[in-house]
């Protein structure tokens, strides 16, 4: 989850919705295995000590889907009825978070 | 395709999603830029003794703002600065300060191991909340456990200036990481009033100091358990005049720092060892060496998404071998319970907006050993048995 740059070079652009968004939520417990307030204490930490960035926030699913198809390096999460050919699904290995 | 989990409430699959493209894979590096702030107000009250201006009067003198700046030229480069003011009744001087401002070199940087090294003015990572002490969103009340976090005392502990090694890895039970930093750390007139009893005409400078953490965290933070050791060297070179000679400062803490973060409790708990050794200041301050103690246990629960309340028992020992200021009393005719302080709180914390944050809180405090000489001049009139009550506001971005 430390990682700032893919393998070739281009910086990990995170995208993340608002703390208060369901899915957000569902997806630190179920995906990163851990809560939300975790989660933003985390990259708080990190901002304020001159140790990380924050992730990008984008306001909406729409505005997510937006954001991660445009911007090269970009990661985030979308409710599968909302992937379109603009983005790319991954999967992930158990145990490889 | 990943991810098939279906709760009551979300009945939709989330995936983890790339941006996808073969023609472009360059970022331009200005997209890394970002900025980030805060600003806090703060009120306090006290029954007796004063913390933070004229406390007993209701104090408005604690404030807080931050600005920092960072950027990702090259993808194994970092840049990162940041501006703090704090206004703080009379324990120190109104100030506008460099917090740090580092650059960072990723030597090593896989999904499962990164190291590398930073330069410049770095934060020190002494306890679980010294770093980013000053923004009160990562704190978890408005003041900190002073046992281990003195205000009185704080910015020769804040930062080094010279630079930190790091190295982390991801194992399968969980993340290691260490951190050791290497330099001078700041020092003000702070260091003075604590170990003089008042500003003097020369001055303190840092000398070479060490630090080092070790963390594991399981589950992303579920349980984080960190070990902290520092070393720390101050030369006080003497002013005309002058009551002390050239004198050498040594403070050696050591922290064992466990947290637990449920769903709704979170529960830590921090122990520190503090080795304190002046020499050489002269026949009025005789070589001394001595061995204080703190520590604190802390429960915060989370009773809807906004609102938090907490509740901790902070111990402060300046020397264990005196824990309650006997002998100190016999020698100084300074009372004894200026030696210990055993700090009851409890607070209210709610997020009114992400950007927005309000707090209140209480304390009941048994001893005046983390209140400072500059905001109370006269031992005698201090009052062992005192109250403190709180308030803020707290805006970031």
């Amino acid at each position: 989850m430390s990682q700032r740059s893919w393998r070739d070079g281009t910086p990990v652009v995170v995208f993340v919705l608002p703390d208060s968004s369901p899915i957000h939520k569902e997806f630190c417990k179920k995906r990163l295995g851990m809560f939300a307030h975790q989660l933003r204490q985390t990259w708080d930490r990190k901002v304020f000590s001159g140790t990380g960035q924050a992730p990008e926030l984008a306001s909406t699913v729409e505005e997510m889907r937006v954001l991660v198809s445009k911007t090269p390096g970009a990661i985030g999460y979308l409710p599968e009825t909302e992937v379109d050919r603009g983005v790319r699904s991954i999967r992930i290995r158990e145990g490889a978070q | 395709m990943i991810s098939s989990f279906c709760s009551k409430r979300i009945r939709f699959t989330i995936v983890l999603l790339v941006f996808y493209s073969c023609h472009e894979s360059f970022a331009d590096w200005k997209e890394t830029f970002q900025y980030h702030g805060f600003l806090s107000q703060n009120f306090v009250l006290t029954s007796e003794n004063n913390f933070y201006g004229e406390s007993e009067r209701g104090s408005f003198d604690f404030a807080e703002a931050g600005f920092n700046v960072s950027l990702r030229p090259l993808s194994r480069l970092g840049l990162a600065a940041q501006l703090l003011y704090r206004r703080a009744g009379e324990l120190e001087d109104e100030e506008v300060r460099l917090d740090y401002g580092v650059l960072e070199f990723a030597v090593l940087e896989t999904t499962k191991v990164q190291a590398g090294l930073r330069l410049g003015r770095v934060k020190n990572p002494l306890g679980l909340y010294n770093e980013t002490r000053d923004v009160a969103f990562t704190r978890p009340s408005i003041f900190l456990p002073q046992s281990i976090y003195f205000d009185r005392t704080r910015n020769w502990a804040l930062s080094s200036d010279g630079g930190q090694m790091y190295g982390q890895y991801e194992s399968s039970i969980g993340e290691f990481s260490l951190r050791v930093n290497v330099g001078v750390p700041t020092i003000d007139k702070s260091l003075e009033g604590l170990l003089f009893g008042r500003n003097q005409a020369g001055e303190f400078n840092g000398n070479l100091s060490y630090l080092g953490q070790f963390l594991y965290e399981y589950q992303s933070g579920l349980i984080r358990l960190a070990f902290t050791a520092a070393s720390a060297h101050t030369h006080y070179y003497p002013g005309e005049n002058d009551f002390f000679s050239n004198g050498d400062f040594w403070f050696q803490p050591y922290i064992f720092s466990a947290q637990y973060n449920g769903e709704r409790l979170s529960i830590t708990g921090e122990y520190a060892l503090r080795n304190a050794r002046m020499r050489h200041f002269g026949p009025l301050l005789p070589n001394t060496a001595f061995t204080g103690e703190s520590y604190y246990i802390q429960g915060a629960y989370r009773l809807t998404d906004d609102v938090e309340a907490v509740a901790r028992y902070d111990v402060y020992y300046q020397n264990v071998n005196d824990r309650y200021g006997e002998r100190f009393e016999q020698r100084t005719g300074r009372p004894g319970s200026s030696r210990f302080a055993k700090d009851w709180t409890v607070g209210l914390r709610w997020e009114i907006t992400p950007n927005w944050m309000a707090r209140a809180e209480y304390h009941r405090v048994h001893g005046t050993g983390w209140l400072a000489d500059t905001e109370n001049p006269d031992p005698q009139k201090l009052d062992p048995d005192w109250d403190l009550f709180a308030l803020e506001l707290s805006f970031r971005f």
